[in-house]
């Protein structure tokens, strides 16, 4: 008698259950957004900032996971291994194009489906504050007569293919100095004098700028960083120089359409919100936005640039 | 009411931070990891009062499962381990519990005084730490736990060497090569060491004491007289200043870390120690514990140094809590002090505050740890398994660093038994990329030069002190094992 009721019991709630999850949009439950990199991070506060305004639009949470490890290659991988049902997205970046092209590491951007990109941060060339140069042309002056020492991170790694960009486009002589575990350590170095001049991200250099340990003699940006209005591009003082680091959204490669359009509306609509913009403001994070087929070719391009690069070495 | 709300977070988050300090392979870094996305939703001196509070709960906490059960709960607990496991197993966890707590305690207070009062000097001093320097100091902390951990110096180099090498597996940073992975994408950010720390001490000890479960050996915890009296402060108070002072001078170098803070300071009160009070250390002297804890805890204050005035995180905690203060839109540096100075004041109140908590919240727990050790063998040991594969397990969620820690357990295990301390080894993983990747770098900036290790003051000073320390050891092992022959021989002679 006993075993009957629960069989019962259980019967019907199944068949409740079954029947609220047939004939309901998606999405139905939390969706997990993959962060690649570590809690606190700048790409962990980008991940839960727009994972709070994506749930606005969703009406579900989005809950961030931190799956760290091989310079991201760990997190990509698991999205892409996820189930493609929606509820599986990573929040990717740069590495994505370079680790496959500079690492022996099997996963690229082609393995994933794209959502949008909603960030890009744009290099920066740093020198020392008591630094004898004031402007781009006396770094080049220099690095024509000597070789310069130059802060880099890990040889694939961002701000090393900021210095290689550098050196190539300008033609200036030096010697990477590598920082593996990134900006701070490399900034720490700049303002100390064992290097001369590196590359980094506006975010990155704040807090030493502010200290007035560091100076920042251009950007590689297109146009002028909103926040530093005063310093010039590249591109104006006669180099073709560009690089940025950049942020998107992307999902395993087989989710169907109807379900990336739905994640594609909600991430261009965080991207978009008043707060998220004003989030990167304040933290000197660039704005950028591209739509899937944008993100895909800017991808795609990036990744014959880089592979140019290496066959350069 | 606004205070009193602080006040419980900041209560609530020093005890967790004693607890999850305590679980091995539950670090400082990873309880401030876990509730940073709370913080989240907090306010702004709420969430960073928290943060801070577990920082300096979690050193102290790390302490606890070194004394108890031989596992550093944190790496910095590495050097606490030396003299506090010994003290537990005399029935004495109680009271190295308590001199911890008040080691840790007034550490904390030194690096806090500094760090109120000297931050941005300290700050640009701590500039002058380069690469050369980083090898220098990395060095001498590999140097001074060789010659301290074990009586024989020559298989302290022994294991320190199998320490460095299994320091070369992973990513070779500088030129992006992977070396020793075969393939495996576990192994691209080097031996996950937290994994090799938990089996080299944890599980290594555990098979040494299953091996001796026949025997019954119970060793009864004097839980009665675990208050401590102000004689007991008095006599650690010295070792604990300098202790805290070294701490945040370590602390304050961005990259460093607790744990050469902890062995710097122990070594150091072990030399100014009394001849016949030296050879005490390593078998359970309060000292030993007090210089561990005074130093390590003293980095709490040092590493926020360089975070409140450039924004550079001094180690892996740190790196967390700047993260939090990004997204509460509070950047470190000049501005924050300036236009902040209200917020600053409130974090070093709080972190006050969290200081006072810890000393009597170490102090009540104790009688309850010390219990734990009552359990007899066939209870407690099971749950140093347990623990150790929960440990293992959590840092990256990964069965590989399961079987590793094992492995490195049983390693350990036949070290142990042949008489090869582990501490070397374990310093030797966590201090080998350290002083590689910074060794290369200086040769690249100096054009392949060695010189620029002994032209640069710092650099030349700690590379001295290393080898001072090295060869003063090397020659008192020969003195000993003359003087034994010796004994061995008159005593050959007698009978």
């Amino acid at each position: 008698m006993r075993h009957k009721r629960c069989l019962v019991i259980l019967v019907v709630s199944v068949l409740v259950l079954a029947a609220s999850l047939v004939g309901h949009a998606y999405p139905q439950r939390p969706i997990t957004l993959v962060c690649p990199y570590g809690v606190g991070g700048g790409t962990d506060i980008v991940a839960r900032v727009l994972a709070r305004h994506m749930e606005e639009s969703l009406g579900v949470p989005v809950v961030v996971e931190n799956k760290v490890g091989a310079g991201g290659a760990v997190g990509f991988s698991y999205t892409a291994q996820a189930n493609p049902d929606g509820y599986n997205i990573v929040l990717v970046a740069l590495p994505i194009v370079t680790l496959p092209v500079f690492q022996d590491v099997k996963i690229t951007h082609n393995d994933l489906r794209p959502i949008g990109l909603v960030n890009g941060d744009a290099a920066a060339i740093i020198v020392r504050a008591n630094s004898p140069w004031q402007t781009l042309e006396d770094l080049i002056e220099a690095g024509h007569s000597r070789q310069l020492r130059i802060g880099t991170t890990s040889p694939g790694a961002a701000w090393w293919i900021g210095a290689q960009i550098l050196k190539q486009q300008t033609g200036i002589q030096g010697v990477d100095i590598p920082y593996a575990a990134g900006a701070a350590p490399m900034l720490t170095a700049l303002a100390g004098g064992e290097i001369e001049v590196a590359t980094c991200s506006a975010a990155e250099a704040t807090s030493m700028l502010e200290s007035g340990e560091v100076r920042i003699l251009a950007v590689m940006s297109e146009e002028r960083l909103p926040f530093f209005p005063d310093i010039p591009t590249c591109k104006e003082e006669g180099y073709d120089v560009t690089f940025s680091t950049w942020r998107g959204i992307m999902a395993p490669k087989d989710t169907p359409d109807d379900i990336a359009a739905v994640l594609e509306e909600a991430v261009k609509e965080a991207a978009h919100t008043e707060a998220f913009r004003k989030f990167l403001y304040d933290n000197k994070y660039g704005f950028e936005y591209l739509n899937p087929k944008e993100f895909k070719d800017f991808m795609d391009a990036q990744f014959a640039i880089f592979t140019e690069i290496k066959e350069d070495l | 009411m606004y205070y009193l709300q602080i006040l419980v977070t900041i209560t609530v988050g020093v005890l967790a931070g004693i607890f999850v300090g305590s679980i091995p392979g539950l670090t400082a870094t990873m309880a401030i990891a876990l509730l940073v996305p709370m913080t989240f939703y907090m306010e702004a001196v709420n969430a960073i009062s928290l943060l801070l509070a577990i920082y300096v709960g979690a050193m102290f906490g790390g302490s606890i499962s070194a004394i108890l059960l031989g596992i550093p709960g944190t790496p910095a607990a590495t050097a606490t381990r030396i003299d506090g496991f010994p003290m537990s197993k005399q029935g004495r966890a109680g009271e190295a519990i308590n001199i911890a707590a008040m080691a840790s305690f007034v550490g904390g207070m030194v690096s806090l005084i500094i760090l109120f009062s000297v931050a941005r000097p300290l700050a640009r001093f701590s500039l002058n730490f380069q690469s050369p320097e980083y090898f220098a100091l990395a060095i001498t902390g590999l140097t001074l736990c060789i010659s301290l951990s074990s009586k024989n110096v020559t298989k302290g180099l022994v294991t320190a060497f199998l320490g460095l090498f299994l320091a070369t597996i992973g990513l070779d940073e500088l030129v992006s090569v992977e070396r020793f992975t075969f393939g495996r994408l576990d192994l691209f950010d080097g031996l996950p060491f937290i994994p090799a720390m938990i089996g080299f001490f944890g599980f290594a000890e555990l098979l040494v004491q299953a091996e001796q479960i026949m025997e019954q050996r119970r060793v009864a915890q004097k839980v009665t007289s675990v208050l401590p009296t102000w004689n007991d402060f008095k006599a650690i108070l010295g070792t604990s200043i300098r202790g805290g002072l070294i701490g945040t001078m370590v602390g304050a170098i961005p990259g460093t870390g607790g744990n050469i803070a902890a062995f710097l300071s122990y070594d150091i009160t072990r030399r100014l120690a009394e001849d016949e009070e030296k050879d005490k250390f390593g078998e359970g002297h309060p000292q030993g514990v007090a210089a561990a804890e005074s130093g390590n805890n003293g980095v709490t204050g040092g590493a926020i140094i360089p975070l409140v005035t450039f924004g550079i995180p001094g180690d892996s905690v740190t790196a967390v809590l700047l993260g939090s203060l990004l997204i509460h839109g509070l950047r470190p540096g000049k501005s924050l002090f300036e236009q902040q100075s209200s917020l600053v004041n409130l974090i070093f109140a709080g972190m006050l505050i969290s200081n006072i908590l810890m000393l009597f919240g170490g102090i009540f727990l104790s009688r309850f740890y010390a219990k734990i050790l009552s359990l007899k063998d066939q209870y407690l040991l099971p749950i140093i398994a347990v623990l150790s594969i929960v440990g293992a397990y959590s840092i990256r969620s990964s069965l590989f660093d399961v079987g590793l820690m094992l492995a490195c357990g049983v390693i350990g295990y036949l070290l142990t038994k042949t008489g090869y301390s582990t501490v070397p080894l374990v310093l030797g993983i966590i201090l080998g990329p350290t002083a590689e990747m910074n060794f290369r770098r200086a040769l690249l900036v100096s054009g392949g030069s060695l010189t620029i290790f002994f032209t640069r003051p710092i650099s030349l000073v700690l590379l001295v002190i290393a080898i001072i320390f090295l060869t003063s050891s090397i020659i008192q092992q020969s003195k000993n094992s003359a003087r034994q022959r010796k004994m061995r021989n008159q005593a050959g002679m007698a009978g």
